[in-house]
């Protein structure tokens, strides 16, 4: 036993981890849900390793995506430290699995069932009352407005300082939450109109003034190209179609240096929140690549087709980042609540918000001011919506 | 025994035609307002509108009777690469517009060179079974349609539109279904090859 223990100790290979999914234990599906990890080290021994989250989403029949989320992780000896990572709660997620790397060597492996709530939670914050709903301290709330979308109501029964004031703000004007704590904003966000609207975005079109005429002529030269080639004169046709083909091969290779990726970017604040703001990012690629967003963002599946759609959330020193694979025409949709940009986006055009944009965000458009903003080099379209 | 031409006039009118409709396709397929089935589209409607010319192909060459069977291969082969040839150009703007990478245009130009070579023997050698001009005409274009849809209902490998598919998109899926008509197309050719000596 002494021997088992000191192999344990001195290989760092013990170490106990203990998981919530969820509000009180109730992960609510296509949400953003708070996911607990503690993880301890029993050892007289520092543990470095890596914590490793994955979830499979989906079925069959829809197509399965997964969803992994990778953390450092550092412990003194007898140490502990507890996670609170974002995590996107998908239909058909029935399980997590959850692994601690030290280097390579796996040290803990475990699946996680899950429960799928389909319905949003009521709580409380504030003291317990009578009803039987979720009730969390002030010092419950978390710092992502992101973590409280499972609710769908709170009641605010006691004074909130303005950080946690305004995460309760966040949520009320961003995730369609209730509350008696400021004014509603965004009710819901659909992806299906704003897929719709990437996928009437090609980067370059093609150069119709040169394929047009370019085909017609060569269909038409092809006509006593062969009748030549029957009666014993290949020499035309081999001429046109090596002239064709030379044509196309250079119209090929002229065409490698179009732009391969557009994004439509939306960025949606309030008046009632100083602290936050909604992004949503629609990609489409036309090059089969990955790609990497700065920060922790949770992807807006379409109804089905799945397959494809893996994501992997990685934190490095310079925070989260998510990492995802663009199938060429197929396109992605990230949301987000972000720290507001103190420095604003100034210097757009006033607009009335086009009508894929009104499918996407269901709020009240007529209190709602639309800018579109001059995109980035990489972006096709950007807008900026101010909610009074 | 009279020398075949080199290129029969009957022929004119299905590889016009196979190329108008593959400069349709490409149109049609840059035109379609769903980009991912548009860039499918262009290469399944090449994968058929090609297995139909070679089946007509090879009926044409069965009608000008008793050849040496080594000169006969080489013909098929040839006209299997001048439709190739035509439908070049539109496959070089395909891969401009869906961006795929040269590896995966040159192994489609290669598996529709071999798909096209064993529709061609099917056309050659399918008078030989069914006489009957109206049977052989359901078995010919039937069969094509069956060999390109049916394993797409069983999730089988052998048809031509997912392989093609899977090369262009630089999957490794269409492998299996490439190299059963690799063994189709050499099965043939030693046949005909064997057939040849015992002719002769």
């Amino acid at each position: 036993m002494i021997l088992l223990a000191l192999l344990l100790s001195v290989s760092g290979a013990a170490v106990e981890v203990s998981w919530e999914v969820g509000w009180a234990g109730q992960p609510v599906v296509s949400v953003v849900n708070p996911l607990w990890l503690t993880v301890s080290n029993p050892s007289a021994q520092p543990f470095s390793g890596e914590v490793q989250v994955r979830g499979t989403a989906g079925s069959p029949w829809r197509g399965e995506a997964t969803r992994t989320a990778s953390a450092p992780i550092f412990l003194a000896p007898w140490g502990r430290t507890t996670l609170v990572l974002p995590w996107s709660v998908d239909p058909g997620m029935t399980g997590l699995q959850v692994r601690v790397f030290s280097g390579e060597t796996e040290v803990f492996a475990r699946e996680v069932a899950l429960r799928l709530e389909a319905a949003r939670l009521h709580g409380g914050i504030g003291p317990p009352g009578m009803w039987p709903r979720i009730f969390l301290s002030p010092a419950d709330l978390p710092d992502d407005p992101l973590l409280l979308w499972p609710f769908s109501e709170l009641e605010v029964s006691v004074p909130l300082a303005l950080p946690a004031a305004e995460v309760v703000r966040a949520w009320q004007a961003f995730l369609g939450g209730k509350s008696s704590f400021g004014r509603s904003g965004v009710a819901s966000v659909q992806g299906e109109p704003l897929r719709q609207r990437l996928r009437a975005l090609r980067p370059a079109p093609p150069i119709w003034s040169v394929l047009v005429p370019g085909i017609v002529l060569y269909l038409v030269a092809l006509g006593p190209g062969l009748g030549g080639l029957a009666r014993g004169r290949a020499g035309l046709l081999r001429v046109l179609v090596a002239l064709f083909l030379g044509l196309s091969l250079c119209y090929s290779v002229f065409r490698e240096s179009a732009e391969g990726l557009s994004s439509v970017s939306v960025r949606i604040t309030s008046g009632d929140v100083s602290r936050f703001s909604l992004e949503l990012v629609g990609i489409i690629s036309w090059r089969a690549g990955q790609s990497v967003l700065p920060g922790w963002w949770h992807e807006l599946l379409p109804s089905r087709g799945w397959t494809g759609f893996d994501l992997r959330w990685a934190h490095t020193p310079d925070g989260w980042t998510t990492v995802f694979s663009l199938t060429p025409g197929v396109p992605r949709i990230f949301l987000r609540v972000a720290p507001e940009d103190e420095e604003g986006t100034g210097g757009g055009e006033p607009i009335s918000p086009p009508s894929w944009l009104q499918q996407t965000l269901d709020l009240p458009w007529e209190e709602a001011q639309v800018q579109r903003i001059p995109p980035s080099s990489r972006e096709a379209e950007s807008f900026h919506v101010a909610l009074p | 025994m009279t020398r075949p031409p080199l290129f029969p006039e009957a022929l004119i009118t299905p590889y016009h035609g196979f190329a108008i409709l593959s400069g349709g396709a490409l149109l049609v397929s840059l035109l379609w307002p769903d980009s991912q089935f548009g860039r499918s589209l262009f290469l399944q409607a090449l994968v058929l509108l090609q297995g139909i010319l070679s089946l007509q192909v090879g009926e044409a060459e069965h009608g000008f009777g008793p050849q040496p069977m080594g000169e006969r291969l080489l013909r098929l082969l040839l006209w299997d690469l001048w439709a190739l040839g035509l439908a070049s150009p539109f496959l070089l703007v395909h891969r401009a517009e869906t961006a795929a990478s040269w590896p995966a245009v040159a192994l489609s130009l290669g598996f529709l060179f071999v798909h096209g070579f064993v529709w061609s023997l099917v056309g050659y050698l399918l008078p030989r079974v069914v006489r009957s001009d109206g049977l052989r005409f359901f078995a010919k274009y039937g069969g094509l349609a069956l060999a390109e849809f049916l394993p797409l209902g069983f999730g089988l490998p052998g048809s031509g539109l997912t392989v093609l598919l899977a090369f262009w998109e630089g999957h490794s899926g269409g492998w299996p279904g490439a190299g059963l008509y690799l063994g189709l197309g050499g099965l043939g050719t030693l046949w005909l090859l064997g057939k040849g000596r015992r002719g002769s």
